[in-house]
């Protein structure tokens, strides 16, 4: 059963405008003095539709992945500023040390958004959203029936791991860190055991779902297609969506026109 | 609603083959009327019953000759969608049938691609699920369900849009024996009250005695024999020369043919009602000649080389409430011995066999192979002992050649060449594959890759294997083979666990059985023993072999397991 919060109750095309134009926004920002109250604002937005224990998890675990990507190249390779650590090939800087926060504020900023999509709006709700702005209907299927496979390939992805361990293989065994450097290079050396089947799988399976579409009728155009979900927009999303676009324009005023919020690295 | 129709001497042929999948095939089909299609694995079911909704070919292309006509509709003249309107199809497997979040969304489906207005729709969603027996499932997932539940649900998805034809192919193939009833229950129901016609392909003769009007038998895409289930099962030379098994009851008619006198009285029975009836007259003569005829349910009393101990495990779920797969199981494996395991879908029986081949850790217990604590057996050194061979053998195969494929495991031995070369070897001879070294494991057959899997679990030498579900999708005479080939396995001296629902071949070959409902074993002894145990069966949704249960209605104390004893019994009464 869906929640009822603000977040839930937004029109989904409004959510995904959001993330597209916060992902815009966040290609043309990477100071931490402007990166870092948009992400406050999107960690704010996300509690919004109050995420169960699992999300939130979710969130932060991928939001820190992605900035611990980000942050990583420019922590190391920039070369302006105070050396604070000097080792030579390794050398961080103040500025370097404010850039890659920077950057990893960044690429937190663009999963956020996602999240809130996701956390906040049902599969139906979703496709529905997407057809609203003109995105083809096969391609919103696709997405949503991605969603429902997932679960699918993950037991999948289990059940074949185990097959080939038994046999041998060291494949993700103890986590993606092995103990010692040999059992890393087993695990890539044994990687197509997996693979293979796995792609293989996918494909048998796809080749059994397009049979099941076409036995119920689906129509690839969608010009018949009754939806079950017709979404209207209330004065709260038109609100959303104003306030949204004043951000981006501002963003890309300050950027271009007075070149603030940038660091060049 | 009214549904006919007409096969005018179809052949058929897919793209790039020379071979026809359809041969000269002429059929009728009557509106309401029930029809079971049979026959061997390739033998052109699937190919036949594709054409009425015009996957075949539509979707998959190839040249067909002669007319197919559903609902005055020429196939070849009319868009597949058209057909797929008129005509609901049912696939084997659950999963890859179901669209939807939801099981309204999933039956829904349909209705919306034809532009049914949703309150319309909703009410039909609601009349689908009520005809099939899953009221209130609305808001459910469709994967949290059972399978049998599953293919309900896809049931209700063809009936929500009011088709005419109602096409099953193999739908309760991959179902436990209790998914394979209540699908069956609703089918009865649905022909009962809704007058559909209905085209049912199986493998169970079961399923076309209770539903079918006409049975029709395909080899090699030609109709062979047909007739109703009666005269059908009746020439039991017939359907077994074509790989069909006919109800047991009806086999053992078919070997008192040299008994006259009791050929007579007992008749040719196609259900067990019937045959019990007929088998009550001459129950009194049986009781007499039983004192005189001997029954063996020897157990295997061998070293022991696996012992579990007082073994638990639970899974967490997403509600938060752990499932208990295990609950304080306890078990011994002796040497030599061919264990069937059964049970429902979700009793435990691959997470008892993965804990013993070491692939799950139980949370409390101790599991102990050749008298060693699997806590103090390295990865590497317990897979040499213990080996599982997956229920889909594509979960492993990812080699180029078989012989590569039946060496992987050996290799991570660090074995020398020569000896893994003899090894594979060997394994290939055990499953008669031996011209099949070089050839592509992924241009077999079926039963040929779930051979190749076998052979590279048998390559490794291990004392001990589970072989999960090695008939799932076979005919009865693939089915017959593979069951054979385990008994030679097992004869040559390897200790074998097989999981499986095909309880009649479970009773005929293995020399012990463990049943398990709800993580914990239920009963666990021989055969005869086990399967006399009918109350006890019953309630976990679990049924002894049609023979068996036969022999138990007429009264009788001693547990017939086979046709073959069935038909001395009766025979011994001449």
């Amino acid at each position: 059963m869906e929640k009822n919060s603000f977040l839930h109750r937004v029109d989904p095309r409004v959510k995904i405008v959001f993330w597209v134009a916060i992902a815009l926004a966040s290609q043309l920002l990477n100071d931490p003095f402007f990166i870092g109250p948009t992400l406050a604002s999107l960690f704010l937005i996300f509690f919004l539709g109050r995420p169960t224990g699992k999300v939130r998890k979710l969130a932060f675990s991928l939001s820190g992945f992605v900035a611990g990507v980000y942050a990583f190249w420019w922590l190391f390779l920039a070369r302006s500023g105070n050396p604070i650590v000097d080792l030579g090939l390794v050398r961080v800087t103040d500025w370097s040390l404010w850039l890659g926060l920077g950057m990893a504020l960044r690429g937190a900023c663009n999963v956020m958004p996602i999240m809130i999509l996701l956390s906040s709006t049902s599969q139906e709700r979703l496709i529905a959203g997407l057809e609203g702005l003109k995105v083809p209907y096969p391609i919103c299927f696709g997405i949503a029936h991605g969603f429902r496979l997932l679960p699918a390939l993950m037991t999948q992805w289990s059940t074949m791991a185990q097959a080939q361990r038994a046999r041998g293989a060291t494949l993700g065994h103890g986590g993606w860190f092995f103990r010692h450097p040999r059992e890393s290079i087993a695990a890539i050396r044994d990687a197509p055991a997996l693979a293979v089947p796995l792609f293989v799988g996918m494909v048998r399976t796809m080749a059994r779902l397009s049979l099941a579409l076409d036995s119920r009728a689906y129509d690839v155009d969608g010009k018949t297609r009754t939806k079950a979900i017709r979404l209207t927009m209330r004065k709260s999303d038109w609100i959303i969506i104003a306030v949204t676009g004043l951000f981006l324009a501002f963003v890309i005023v300050m950027r271009l026109g007075f070149h603030i919020g940038w660091m060049t690295p | 609603m009214e549904g006919t129709v007409t096969y005018g001497d179809v052949s058929f042929s897919y793209p790039y083959s020379e071979v026809y999948a359809l041969k000269g095939v002429n059929l009728t089909i009557h509106p309401g009327e029930t029809v079971a299609i049979m026959g061997r694995t390739g033998a052109g079911k699937t190919t036949l019953v594709s054409m009425l909704n015009g996957i075949v070919p539509h979707s998959t292309g190839g040249k067909l000759e002669g007319t197919v006509q559903v609902l005055g509709l020429d196939i070849m003249k009319h868009e597949q969608v058209e057909l797929a309107r008129r005509v609901g199809m049912i696939f084997d497997d659950p999963d890859s049938q179901l669209f939807g979040l939801t099981v309204e969304e999933d039956v829904c489906f349909m209705l919306q691609q034809i532009g049914v207005a949703m309150e319309e729709a909703k009410k039909r969603v609601k009349w689908a699920l009520d005809v099939v027996g899953l009221q209130g499932f609305e808001n459910r997932y469709p994967r949290d369900l059972s399978g049998g539940q599953k293919q309900r649900v896809a049931l209700a998805s063809t009936l929500a849009p009011m088709r005419d034809i109602l096409v099953l192919d193999e739908p309760t193939s991959e179902l436990d024996p209790a998914g394979r009833f209540e699908l069956l229950q609703t089918l009865k129901k649905l022909k009962q009250e809704l007058r559909l016609t209905i085209v049912l392909v199986t493998h169970y003769s079961e399923e076309a005695v209770e539903l079918a009007d006409e049975v029709y038998l395909l080899s090699q895409g030609e109709i062979v024999h047909k007739g109703p289930p009666r005269e059908f099962f009746a020439d039991v030379e017939n359907c077994e020369k074509y790989g069909v098994e006919p109800p047991q009851v009806t086999q053992i008619a078919f070997r008192l043919k040299d008994y006259p006198n009791t050929s007579k009285t007992y008749g040719f029975p196609v259900s067990l009602p019937e045959a019990a009836i007929v088998s009550r007259k001459i129950f009194d003569n049986i009781q007499s000649a039983l004192s005189s005829m001997k029954f063996t349910s020897e157990h295997v009393t061998n070293e022991e080389i696996i012992e579990l101990r007082h073994v638990s495990v639970s899974f967490p779920t997403r509600t938060g409430t752990p499932i208990k797969a295990l609950q304080d199981v306890s078990l011994t494996i002796h040497k030599g011995e061919l264990i069937g395991l059964i049970g429902q879908n979700g009793s435990g029986k691959s997470t008892l066999s993965k804990i013993i081949c070491g692939l799950l850790v139980p949370d409390s217990g101790s599991v102990y192979i050749l008298g060693k604590d699997t806590k103090l057996i390295s990865p590497r050194e317990l897979f040499r002992l213990v080996q599982y061979c997956h229920q889909n053998p594509d979960d492993q195969i990812f080699n180029t050649t078989v012989f590569k494929e039946v060496a992987y495991g050996v290799r991570r031995m660090k074995l020398p060449k020569e000896e893994i070369e003899t090894r594979v070897k060997k394994a290939l001879a055990a499953v008669e594959l031996e011209e099949f070294e070089e050839k592509d494991p992924f241009m077999l057959s079926r039963a040929e890759r779930r051979k190749v899997a076998t052979a590279s679990v048998l390559s490794m030498d291990p004392a001990f294997i589970v072989i999960d579900e090695p008939t799932t999708g076979m005919d009865w005479s693939g089915a017959t083979k593979m069951m054979e080939f385990i008994r030679r396995i097992n004869s040559a001296g390897k200790t074998i666990a097989i999981i499986s629902h095909n309880i009649p071949l479970i009773a005929e070959y293995t020399n012990r059985i463990v049943v398990m409902d709800g993580g914990r074993i239920i009963l666990d002894g021989h055969p005869r023993d086990v399967f006399s145990r009918r109350s006890e069966l019953l309630p976990i949704g679990l049924r002894a072999p049609q023979v068996t249960e036969l022999f138990q209605e007429i009264g009788m104390n001693e547990t017939i397991l086979t046709v073959e004893e069935g038909a001395r019994v009766f025979a011994s009464l001449e």
